[in-house]
């Protein structure tokens, strides 16, 4: 059967997040009527219609900010150039956004930026997947008038020191910051803000002098409160942040869509390659369980599988205390086979059995129970969530009569008043917390049930209602106490009760 | 007080929780890891049920699993009381289900646990063990009886991607192939069956379930599936909630939820939308019973353990990777009060001390912890935290009780007489004879 290797279908920058409004509204883009929600930009109708306005602060996972003015467009009846990115959609508006006016201030937006941009190109690790490269094309630069003397990339023509020259941080261990090829746009700055959630970013000076910073002055992205997720490499439309395998690799040239193999969200990505050489892993923005985001572990931490500790021959030993030595694998299953049919008829069929891994595909995992069922002949199958989750496959059988959570992680974007209880999810489960703290800033409130200050208790912009930081092996004693509290002061939902619960 | 928490604060949360809105729980295994670990899952259903947070977007009750495939690996059957789909091997119909398809007559008797294998190895009536993908020298509790139970064994198999610490007591290793190099799915804790795509070749020749596939072949099985499209299409026949499951569905769809079948063809985002899966939810009356792991003068403290953001588990992936930057050892997180009185400064060596055994790591002192509570990870194995953690567990599923451990902290003068003797024995067992031997 063939291995399925998807093209990156829908994966079209649409420039702004897609309206919820159900509400349609009809407008005129180009001569083109399209029909989008209410509340759609005017960047992203355009999109819908095929039409890509030049951009380069915009990106679909962050909304508008505005500050770029490569998007600007006419709209008749409307004075000046609007942003098309910030302009909200309006039935019967009629948009150009090809006209002369609009296509010469493009032009002259792009000369500026790229008056401070390095010309290098051919060797920019961005080169060939650069938004800016990209963007002067469309815009059909052909020249740039300004003179090149206060960049802030390059010493000066009189020999002197550049005080705008600020060097590369590379001193995370997975990507690079160059502050020569920063164009400013802050979309790492609001990618860190709106997506990630840790406020870690910032544009520090003013004016020509803005740059992005993490944290205070001195820091660099490793001393800052960074924790590496690379939501600002995916978001930064240039070579500012880059990751360092790409500098060492080389642009991708082709991608498998894939789940990864850490944390139970299950976030989907890119596997971005060269050949079966693997250059980046990017989230895949149409995966439901993390929508386009991801945390360190899974856009970076890939590593292990080229490892040279990985072990490529099966290995036997008589004895334990033996060296292993390399065998084929048709010896490696003889022998196995061997022992194992050794050991029942000496000890009867229940003396094996074996484990499943959380860490493996179903298929796997159903081959090896089906192998203890069917070929040793016992049901000598246990797992590791023996060690972890089996209490929930108990406990929710009991009382809902399925072992499994009841929701979807968009579930989180409709919650009002959230209840975190013995888990930690900046730490182990980021992707799921960087949506949670989104629901939080947006309002929703937040009761830590946990022995220890986890970082949602209190971090950027998040503050919880109530932190119960109980005695470890009493979570018993304070479910049960608010259970009772509920009961008691009559607010239970007796309808619901009364309706879908056992009453007596 | 019993859980520290003030009375009043309680009260604010309790009703914040039941009047603020759309209600929605989230734990993890802060919960289930306790002697009364079912006991909490279902005072967390309770408080959904008594709610009505349940059955629309916003509210639920949402266990974080662990690991990519936990939700999976308990759906296919990896328990030795269910087959595929929970259900319990004493049904005569399930049984008959496979013993159809698979020609073979199926024990109606539940088998042994992790537990009661080891126990049974120790006795010396179970003598080999097929481990595919987990290190449970590392990860199970009170290291010394795994230890134990391994090494009376004639048999132990280890399927991994590097020789990890179960590895040392094993005779036969199977080198096993990463997520990059294999064809399958992973269904996520949102109940989601995820594609997972061969990116690249496996590096040892074989995916993980050719290998299986081959060891039963040896054995005798006579299995003939050349890709996972073709295993999956047989859990799809065997197992009502994943019936409309198949490859060509999650190419067209991208993922979808199970319960998947002929009443929801699409999958189920939300669960118990218009009826329990029981049909009426049903309260249980949960007792808070203590814990039999209790502090006293010789062991003060309560150990409590959990994960960080750079690490993963028992790090064997994670610990291979520049990840390691911001996590190269486990610390002990101690509250400032606790340290003084201890003599314990910032960086400190110190022994922590349990009455299952002991382990030596560094001091970090903070107020995270409350006095009385002390914290670490378990993502290296030279700290050895389940050397400490006790043999209590769940009293319904045997969970075991990771996070409350009795325990005393002292200063040290480096690692313990365990740690050194465990890395000698781990060098020992690691080597490999050259390929021309």
């Amino acid at each position: 059967m063939k291995d399925f290797i998807l093209p990156p279908k829908n994966d079209r920058d649409m420039g702004t997040p897609a309206s919820r409004s159900t509400t349609m509204v009809t407008l005129r883009i180009d001569g083109f009527d399209v029909t989008v929600p209410e509340g759609t930009s005017v960047m992203r109708a355009s999109a819908e219609a095929g039409i890509q306005v030049p951009k380069l602060c915009a990106t679909d996972n962050l909304e508008a900010f505005g500050s770029c003015r490569l998007c600007v467009v006419e709209i008749d009846g409307r004075r000046g150039t609007p942003a098309s990115c910030t302009t909200p959609v309006a039935d019967g508006m009629v948009v150009h956004t090809q006209s002369s006016k609009v296509r010469k201030i493009r032009k002259g937006v792009m000369e500026l930026y790229i008056s401070d941009h390095p010309l290098d190109c051919l060797t920019c690790s961005a080169n060939g997947d650069c938004e800016l490269q990209d963007m002067a094309g469309a815009v059909g630069l052909r020249d740039v008038r300004y003179e090149a003397v206060d960049t802030h990339f390059q010493s000066r023509q009189n020999g002197e020191a550049n005080p705008n020259y600020i060097p590369k941080d590379d001193s995370n261990p997975y990507f690079t910051y160059d502050p020569a090829k920063c164009i400013v746009c802050s979309r790492c700055v609001r990618a860190c803000e709106e997506v990630q959630g840790t406020f870690a970013l910032t544009i520090t000076g003013s004016g020509f002098d803005s740059r992005v910073s993490a944290g205070a002055a001195g820091d660099d992205f490793m001393t800052s409160d960074c924790v590496s997720c690379g939501a600002c490499v995916q978001a930064c439309p240039t070579a500012t942040l880059q990751e360092k395998s790409v500098i060492e690799l080389g642009t991708p040239e082709r991608s498998v869509i894939t789940t990864c193999a850490y944390c139970g969200v299950g976030c989907s990505f890119k596997a971005e390659l060269n050949g079966d050489q693997l250059v980046r892993m990017v989230p895949y923005k149409h995966g439901k369980a993390n929508r386009g985001h991801s945390c360190v572990k899974g856009r970076f931490a890939y590593g292990y599988a080229s490892h040279t500790d990985r072990i490529l021959n099966p290995m036997i030993r008589d004895r334990i205390e033996d060296p292993w030595r390399e065998v084929s694998w048709d010896e490696a299953f003889s022998f196995t086979a061997t022992r194992l049919r050794d050991i029942q008829a000496k000890h009867g069929k229940q003396a094996i059995g074996g484990i499943t891994s959380s860490r493996c595909t179903n298929e796997e995992t159903y081959l090896v129970q089906k192998m203890i069922r069917a070929v040793f002949g016992n049901n000598n199958t246990d797992t590791c969530a023996r060690v972890c989750h089996s209490p929930t496959g108990y406990g929710l059988r009991t009382t809902f009569g399925t072992s499994a959570g009841t929701q979807d992680f968009d579930s989180v974007e409709h919650t009002d008043v959230v209840i975190v209880i013995g888990a930690n999810p900046t730490d182990g489960h980021p992707v799921f917390a960087s949506r949670l703290k989104k629901r939080l800033r947006q309002g929703a409130k937040l009761i830590v049930i946990d022995p220890r200050r986890i970082d949602l208790v209190k971090s950027a912009h998040i503050k919880a209602a109530h932190h119960l930081p109980l005695r470890p092996g009493t979570n018993v004693a304070v479910l049960t106490s608010l259970a009772h509290v509920i009961v008691t002061e009559g607010l239970a939902d007796e309808d619901f009760i009364r309706t879908r619960c056992d009453w007596s | 007080m019993l859980t520290g928490v003030p009375a009043s604060d309680l009260r604010a949360a309790a009703r914040l929780f039941a009047t603020g809105g759309n209600g929605a729980i989230y734990y993890g295994l802060g919960v289930t890891e306790h002697s009364q670990g079912s006991t909490t899952v279902m005072a967390i259903a309770n408080l959904a049920m008594m709610t009505g947070n349940l059955g629309r977007p916003g509210v639920g009750v949402n266990p974080l699993r662990g690991q990519n495939n936990v939700q999976g690996a308990c759906d296919m059957g990896s328990f030795p009381h269910e087959l595929p789909g929970y259900r319990h091997v004493s049904d005569d119909a399930t049984r008959a289900v496979f013993e159809q398809l698979w020609g073979v007559t199926i024990d109606a008797e539940p088998g042994l646990r992790i537990p009661n294998m080891l126990d049974a190895a120790v006795e010396g009536t179970f003598k080999g063990l097929y481990i595919q993908g987990e290190d449970i020298l590392q990860s199970d509790p009170d290291t010394k009886h795994v230890a134990a139970g391994l090494a009376a064994m004639d048999c132990v198999i280890v399927q991994d991607l590097f020789l990890n610490e179960t590895a040392n007591y094993a005779h036969v290793f199977l080198p096993g192939s990463t997520f990059l190099e294999k064809d399958g799915t992973f269904t996520n804790a949102e109940r989601r069956i995820n594609r997972v795509r061969r990116v690249m070749a496996p590096r040892n020749g074989l995916a993980d379930w050719e290998v299986t596939l081959k060891l039963a072949n040896a054995m005798g099985a006579n299995w003939a599936y050349t890709h996972p499209a073709q295993i999956m299409d047989e859990i799809a026949a065997t197992t009502p909630s994943f019936a409309g499951v198949s490859y060509e569905l999650l190419e067209e769809k991208g993922s979808v939820q199970w319960p998947c079948n002929a009443a929801a063809p699409e999958g189920t985002p939300i669960m118990h939308v218009d009826g329990f899966v029981r049909g009426r939810g049903r309260f249980i009356t949960t007792e808070y019973v203590a814990t039999e792991e209790r502090t006293g003068p010789r062991f003060p403290l309560l150990l409590t353990t959990g994960r960080i953001l750079s690490q993963y588990n028992v790090g064997a992936q994670t610990r291979r990777t520049e990840n390691v930057v911001w996590h190269p050892e486990d610390v002990l997180e101690i509250h400032p009060h606790d340290a003084e009185v201890r003599g314990v400064k910032q960086d400190d060596w110190v022994r922590l001390a349990s009455r299952a055994g002991e382990t030596s790591l560094r001091a970090h002192l903070t107020d995270r912890v409350s006095p009385g509570v002390v914290y670490t990870t378990f993502h290296h194995p030279v700290t050895q935290a389940n050397v400490i953690t006790t043999d209590h567990s769940d009293w319904a599923t045997n969970c075991p009780e990771y996070k409350v451990t009795a325990v005393q902290v002292g200063l040290s003068n480096g690692p313990s007489e365990w740690q050194r003797d465990y890395a000698d024995h781990a060098a020992q067992s690691r080597r490999i004879l050259p390929a021309a031997e």
